[in-house]
Formats: C-alpha cells, sequence, structure tokens
C-alpha cells in the first residue's frame, strides 16, 4: 500500500546512473523532472480544443478531491469511501454563496475549506472508535445517503440545493481584462468560451498546486509524520508518543476539507451542482481513480483525476475499436473494473509506483549522508571504546 | 457476510454476483425469445429448456456459485497477501466488471420475476388481524432455514472447522494442514451460491434490473455491520433492527419522511457502533504488536 515500499525492491539490478544528492546534477535532474510536469500542462490549454480543455480543469478538480482522499486512505489509514460526501458539500457551499448572497468564487473557497473541515471532524469522531472495514462501510454509507439528504424538503434545503435537478451557478466565473491579458487569452483567434475555459482551467491547476504544496509540506512536519506511524501501526505509533485521537480526527477533517475544496473546484468547472456528480457511484469511481493512479502518492492525486475524467470518455471508444463489440452499448464501468484488476495484477502500488520502480533502474538517487557532526562530538568517547573493544 | 466469516475479507461486489445469477434463473426459466439475451443460447444447448422455476433457481444456485469461485481464484487469491484495502479494491474492481457486464448483455431494463411463492391477493394467512403475505412469509423461511443450516455447518463439522480456523489465523492453520486456498473458494462459493438464492428471492420484490441488489447490499452490510460481521446471528438481529427501525422512524418521526428513513437507519448503525465497534454480537479484536 505505501508507494515508498517497492522503490527500495530491486536493489539488485544496477541502475544506469547513480546520482549523489544535492550535487548540481541532482539539482539538474529534478529541474528536468518538473519541466516535464509544467510544461505541457501551460501549453495545453493553447493547444487543445476548448472541451478538452474544460475536461482538463475537471481532472484538476477531481485530483484534489483524490488528494483529499488520499491524506485519509493513503497516509492514515483511514479507509473511507465517503469522501464524495465532502465534495458535494464544497460544491454546493460554493454554489449557495454564489447564487444567494453573490459571494465571489474566491471568496467561497476558505468557506467550503472550514464547512468540509467542521464536518470532516464530526464524521471522524466516531472513526475513532470504528475500524478498518468497518469505517469503510460507515463512510460507504454516508456517500449513498447523502444524495438523498440533499433532497429533504423541511428547512429550505432542497430549495436551496435544488433537489434532484441540482443548481446551475448563477454567476460564472468570467476572466477580467487584466487576467485576459496575462493569459494571452483577449486575441482574435479565440472565441469567449475558449477564453472561459482556458481561465477556468489556469484557477483550477493553481488551486491544485497550492493544496498540493500544503499537503506536501503538512506530510513532511510532525503531524504529518505522526498520521503515517497511525498508518503503519497504530499500536506502535501511540506508545511512541504520537496522539492517536487527535490525530486521527484532524487528518479526517484535513482530507475532507481539501476534498471540500475540490468539490468547489469541479462545481465550478462544471457551472453546475447536481446530485448525481457526488453519490456513491462517484465515491467508487474516485476510489478507482485513487487506487489505479497510487495509493499513498502526491504525483498519483492530479493523475487519479485524470484517471477519473478521461476514463469516461476514452475507455468506451478503445473498446469500440475491437469489432467485436459495438461502441453505443459497451458499459465503460467494465473497463475500469477490469483495469482496476489488471493495475493490482501487474503494477501493485498504482501507476506512479509502478513508475518509481522503473526510474530507479535506469536513474537512483543516493541520498546525502546524514549530518553526524553533533553524533561525533557527543559520542567520541564511544566509538573509540567499540573500536578498541573490535 | 459468509465469506467474511470464512476468510476476513468484505466482499463489495456481493451483490452484483448475487443480481448476475438472479439473470441466469431467468434465462433458464424463459422460453427463447429476442427480448432476453441468451434465452437463445440456452433454448440450443440447455436440455428440457426452458426449465420450471424451482430448477432455474437451482441453476442460479450454481451459477452464483461459480462466479464467487472464480472470483476468489482468479483474482482476489492473488491480492490476499496485501492489504485489507487491496482486496476491498479488487471486490471494487468484481463488481465494476459484473455490473458493466450485466448492464452489456442484459441491457438496464427492469425485468418481472416470477415469485417463488403463490403470491395472488388472495393468497395470505391472517395472523392476528395482520395479513402476513405467503411471499413475505416464504422468502422469511427459507432464509432462517439457510442460516440455520450454516450456522450448524459452520458449528459442527469439519469443514466449518477449518472455516473458521482460517479466518482466524490464516498461517497457522495451514501449518496444521488446512487447505486454506480451498477453503477460501470454498467460502467464496457458499456466499455466491446463497446470493444467488437471496436474489432470487427478492427479485420479484424489488424487480430484477442490472443495479437491483445495490440497495439491497446497503442494507444488508448495515445490518450485517450493526450485527456484528463475524456473528450469524447477529445478522438476523441486525437486519431486523435496521428494517424495523427504518419503518418506525417513518412512521413516528414527522418530519422525516419514508425518503429519510434510510438515513435515519444509517444513524442508528454509526451510533452502535460508536459503543460497541465490532457490533452488537461481533467478537472484540485483540491485536499484539
Amino acid at each position: 500500500m505505501s508507494g515508498g515500499s517497492s522503490s527500495g525492491g530491486d536493489a539488485a539490478i544496477k541502475p544506469m546512473f547513480v546520482l549523489q544528492e544535492g550535487t548540481s546534477q541532482h539539482r539538474m535532474y529534478q529541474a528536468f523532472g518538473w519541466l516535464c510536469l509544467a510544461i505541457p500542462m501551460i501549453l495545453a490549454p493553447y493547444m487543445l480544443p476548448s472541451f478538452r480543455v474544460a475536461q482538463l480543469a475537471q481532472c484538476a478538480g477531481w485530483g484534489v478531491a483524490i488528494l483529499g482522499m488520499n491524506i485519509a486512505i493513503g497516509w492514515s489509514g483511514l479507509l473511507s469511501l465517503g469522501h464524495i460526501a465532502f465534495c458535494g458539500m464544497g460544491a454546493y457551499t460554493t454554489t449557495i454563496l454564489i447564487n444567494e448572497n453573490s459571494w465571489d468564487f474566491w471568496m467561497t473557497l476558505p468557506v467550503a475549506f472550514i464547512v468540509c473541515f467542521i464536518a470532516g471532524a464530526l464524521v471522524g469522531l466516531p472513526a475513532l472508535k470504528i475500524k478498518g472495514l468497518y469505517l469503510a462501510l460507515v463512510t460507504f454509507a454516508l456517500a449513498y445517503t447523502f444524495p438523498i439528504l440533499l433532497k429533504i424538503e423541511g428547512g429550505g434545503i432542497a430549495r436551496r440545493t435544488g433537489g434532484d435537478n441540482g443548481r446551475n451557478l448563477e454567476e460564472k466565473l468570467v476572466p477580467t481584462e487584466t487576467i485576459r491579458k496575462i493569459l494571452f487569452i483577449n486575441g482574435e483567434g479565440t472565441d469567449e468560451s475558449t477564453r472561459i475555459a482556458v481561465y477556468k482551467y489556469v484557477v483550477a491547476v493553481l488551486v491544485l498546486l497550492v493544496c498540493f504544496l500544503i499537503v506536501r509540506n503538512i506530510l513532511k512536519s510532525r503531524g504529518g509524520r505522526a498520521m503515517i506511524a497511525l498508518r503503519d501501526n497504530q499500536i506502535g505509533a501511540a506508545v511512541s508518543g504520537v496522539p492517536l485521537n487527535k490525530t486521527k480526527v484532524l487528518a479526517f477533517a484535513l482530507s475532507a476539507a481539501i476534498a471540500g475544496i475540490g468539490g468547489s473546484l469541479i462545481a465550478m468547472v462544471l457551472d453546475s451542482v447536481g446530485p448525481t456528480v457526488f453519490d456513491a457511484n462517484y465515491a467508487i469511481i474516485t476510489l478507482m481513480g485513487l487506487v489505479l493512479a497510487g495509493v499513498g502518492t502526491l504525483h498519483g492525486a492530479w493523475l487519479g483525476g485524470v484517471f477519473v475524467v478521461f476514463l469516461q470518455d476514452l475507455a468506451p471508444r478503445a473498446v469500440g475499436l475491437i469489432p467485436v463489440f459495438n461502441v453505443d452499448v459497451v458499459y465503460a464501468r467494465a473497463i475500469y473494473g477490469l483495469m482496476l484488476v489488471l493495475v493490482a495484477f501487474f503494477m501493485p502500488g498504482g501507476v506512479v509506483s509502478f513508475g518509481r520502480k522503473w526510474r530507479a533502474r535506469i536513474i537512483q538517487v543516493q541520498p546525502k549522508a546524514p549530518d553526524t557532526s553533533h553524533l561525533a562530538r557527543a559520542g567520541t568517547g564511544q566509538a573509540a571504546a567499540a573500536t578498541a573493544a573490535v | 457476510m459468509i465469506v467474511y466469516r470464512a476468510t476476513g475479507m468484505l466482499n463489495v461486489a456481493q451483490g452484483e454476483m448475487a443480481t448476475a445469477s438472479a439473470y441466469v434463473a431467468l434465462v433458464l426459466s424463459t422460453p427463447a425469445t429476442p427480448a432476453l439475451a441468451g434465452t437463445g443460447l440456452v433454448a440450443a444447448i440447455v436440455p428440457f429448456s426452458p426449465w420450471p422455476l424451482w430448477a432455474s433457481v437451482i441453476g442460479a444456485i450454481v451459477a452464483g456459485g461459480l462466479i464467487g469461485a472464480a472470483t476468489e481464484r482468479f483474482v482476489i487469491r492473488r491480492v490476499s497477501e496485501r492489504s485489507g484495502f487491496a482486496v476491498v479494491s479488487m471486490t471494487v474492481g468484481v463488481l465494476l466488471v459484473i455490473n458493466g457486464l450485466t448492464e452489456y448483455i442484459w441491457r438496464p431494463v427492469t425485468r418481472g420475476f416470477k415469485p417463488l411463492f403463490p403470491n395472488t391477493p388472495e393468497s395470505f394467512v391472517n395472523v392476528f388481524g395482520a395479513r402476513l403475505r405467503f411471499q413475505a412469509v416464504g422468502v422469511m423461511v427459507t432464509i432462517v432455514t439457510v442460516l440455520v443450516v450454516l450456522a450448524l455447518v459452520l458449528k459442527y463439522t469439519k469443514l466449518g472447522l477449518a472455516f473458521r480456523a482460517v479466518s482466524c489465523n490464516r498461517a497457522s492453520s495451514l501449518l496444521v494442514g488446512i487447505r486454506s486456498g480451498q477453503i477460501m473458494t470454498v467460502g467464496w462459493a457458499l456466499a455466491g451460491a446463497i446470493g444467488g438464492l437471496a436474489a432470487c428471492l427478492v427479485a420479484p420484490t424489488v424487480l430484477l434490473e442490472p443495479s437491483m441488489m445495490v440497495r439491497v447490499l446497503i442494507f444488508s452490510l448495515v445490518a450485517a455491520t450493526l450485527g456484528g460481521l463475524d456473528s450469524l446471528g447477529g445478522a438476523l438481529v441486525g437486519g431486523l433492527l435496521i428494517g424495523i427501525s427504518q419503518t418506525m422512524i417513518a412512521g413516528y418521526i414527522g418530519f422525516m419522511g419514508s425518503e429519510l428513513s434510510l438515513p435515519g437507519a444509517l444513524l442508528v448503525m454509526v451510533i452502535v457502533l460508536m459503543f460497541r465497534p465490532t457490533g452488537l454480537f461481533g467478537t472484540r479484536r485483540i491485536e499484539r504488536v
């Protein structure tokens, strides 16, 4: 399940290149890696037709949602299938604030974060007691009931959420003149829908990047290590002084909050929300994206978003190429399922850790030797004694 | 449930397996028509087709068993050494495959399924003024019989002992000479077979369609969780509790309509789990570091 376990496995195979961490070559290699990601990301909106750009923006939205799921499932070991409900909460928060209070989209993000953080903490409280598969069941029940809850007539809930039909965002995100200049989308060659698609893409990717950085830093922090310790061995973690209850609730709340941000993004990109986008079906699809891409890896998050969006689009067509099958009647779900099974067989740990394993055969980075100067000062006497004993 | 008891694994695809086997029963019992895929094939290959309903249900049970065994043998076994999460995600994959295939073969259309028990408006018995329909009574009796037989098998036979040993400690049971692989396959086959029977029993009331078991599955999972995943009697009590609390909530708490009765029942489950993390009748897990 952990991504790191596979990278060290093939020590017997000698990599083609060995880089020392911290050297200039290593830095160049890292920069190269980031450029490989960044250049397509920057060029894509200008090269592709607008509906593809819109799809990419959706990918970013689902990517944030999956990043949130990953905090709970991948790093804290809290098996949650109900994060789609938090996504939905974020999306509906954004929609209601924009439609009824005519807020700016950017202003709704922090609110969605806080709403989902609180909701996540509330759901996380039972998670203290309920473990493993039981938790998966309870959270799946949450995913199942969320669309039903949206349709409650009492208290004006159905009026605000739009019930079965969902709601359209009344005030769509439109780039201002300055932003148009910065993004080079004020030219003659494009129509308005393309410009809006590009702008939404940029917004979604920026939010994804910010969330990515936040999560990366949290994972490196004390709290993040506590989460991972919790995943690996709960009792061991408790013995080592990790506050179990606090860490679990915080991890769950944080993951819910980030999933909520993802939901807000999806609402913004689609310009609408509805109960069918945030139901048990999507709970399964997002889980599938996460598992395919790589549980417990940072890059698995956005890749999972790509899977969620593009598999639905491309998988039926790919099967349609096989002459026996007919495109109209092929159901994408069977293909997802098959992929899920095949990936688990041949790429345990998902696509990301599979990639890492192959990368390790070509390039290996040797970590810097740990700084032992303070040890040397304190332990000279012992070291000398040990040498003498040998 | 059975799978969990025998293997300690959670099978999300159980409902889909059951649906597929109910379709098998439907195909076996229908004369060849172009409206239902597979009937022509069955008419050509299977002798004495269309079969009477009871024989088709037996066919469904066999089909369910085969699906279960195949799933275990070819999919689950390859990942069972990894983590619980890997197995759950595998069953999710199987769920998607079976659901997609049933929808591909039989189309997302609701179909009628002839009830196994007499179900005309007059077929009920009067018990203290309450009308008990034959259909409901028959389903109840069948399920209770199956569960009792299963409980007896698990408790008193060598096979049952092997099941319990494997689910309790796989490595040790291997050491004492239990073929845990075979036991697992049998466990999954059993679960698939019982699922097939259950699907044939509920199909007349909920109508057969590719995703009919989703709601049933959620109910049964909730019931099983409530009762304790590793207790058979608990499953029954949990099922009754969920069913009763659902109707009570709909009936007595005015502002919660029938739409909200399921969330209400789920809330009951969450509250119970807060105080009894392994369900009402589940055994507590003790873990060694």
